[in-house]
């Protein structure tokens, strides 16, 4: 029986290694910068969205660019539309 | 002989590859500062003389991650991300600044700007609201877009710089996803 103890002791230490790189891997384990970062980014997103919504109707396209006033316009469009 | 060649051109590249490592962040940083739609928004805590109530500055390998992390739960917010390069912030509470300087500024940038090829595309001025959208343009592709906004009736202004090549409507569809209130911890 003490000649099983080195093989048993092997056997368990698999497990958790195995154990926990399963666990581990099934959680996203994000860094709390990143995720903050994140949030950031989003409210970025979300207040020029709005900015864009609540100005949409007052759009003045001056002289612009054919093609800035043509991707604009389709942006404006369709947050007016929603 | 053969040998020792051998060993000058293995250190030599070691060098090279160690010096590259610790130049690669320095020059990072410094190509979103020379990027065209880059606006430098760091001016303005001196310029105001007080301390932003909301200050963002993501770019760089924070930004990579921000969007690998972003990849599983939102595709869409992650393809966005890939192709800006910066999003930087400030927003200051009115109730600290004077107005006529704030606006002084705002005139001041938006000449910048226009000087500077930016493209207004958005210019509302009512009795609350006084907000101007800047856009840059390389060839057919988007830049950068510069947002500021006087808001009287919140008390606030925001200076939003994005910088990247931006689809306008893209950024109108995943933003409307996310709410102002509950998205962040200031």
């Amino acid at each position: 029986m003490p000649r099983l103890r080195p093989a048993l002791a092997m056997a368990v230490l698999l497990v958790i290694v195995l154990a926990s790189s399963w666990f581990g891997g099934t959680g996203q384990q994000v860094d709390p910068a990143v995720a903050q970062a994140l949030q950031n980014v989003k409210w970025t997103l979300a207040y020029l969205s709005e900015v864009t919504k609540q100005t949409g109707s007052a759009v003045r396209a001056e002289a612009l660019e054919p093609l800035v006033l043509d991707r604009m316009q389709k942006a404006v469009d369709t947050f007016i539309d929603n | 002989m053969q040998s020792e060649v051998l060993e000058i051109m293995r250190k030599s590249i070691c060098l090279i590859a160690l010096v590259g490592m610790g130049l690669l962040p320095v020059a990072a940083q410094n190509r979103i500062e020379s990027d065209p739609g880059y606006v430098d928004l760091t001016q303005l805590e001196q310029r105001f003389g007080e301390e932003p109530t909301i200050e963002i500055n993501i770019h760089g390998a924070l930004l990579r991650l921000v969007a690998e992390a972003s990849a599983l739960d939102d595709p869409e917010l992650a393809a966005l991300l890939r192709g800006i390069r910066g999003v930087y912030v400030r927003a200051f509470d009115l109730r600290d600044l004077k107005l006529d300087e704030v606006r002084r500024f705002k005139n001041d940038m938006s000449r910048e700007l226009e000087n500077d090829n930016w493209a207004t595309v958005v210019k509302v001025r009512d009795r609350t609201e006084d907000v101007n959208m800047y856009v840059r343009l390389i060839g057919d592709e988007i830049a950068g877009i510069v947002v500021v906004s006087i808001n009287r009736y919140e008390d606030e202004t925001v200076f939003l710089n994005i910088v990247g090549d931006i689809d306008p409507e893209q950024i109108g569809r995943i933003g409307r996803k996310f709410g102002l209130d509950g998205t962040t911890d200031w």
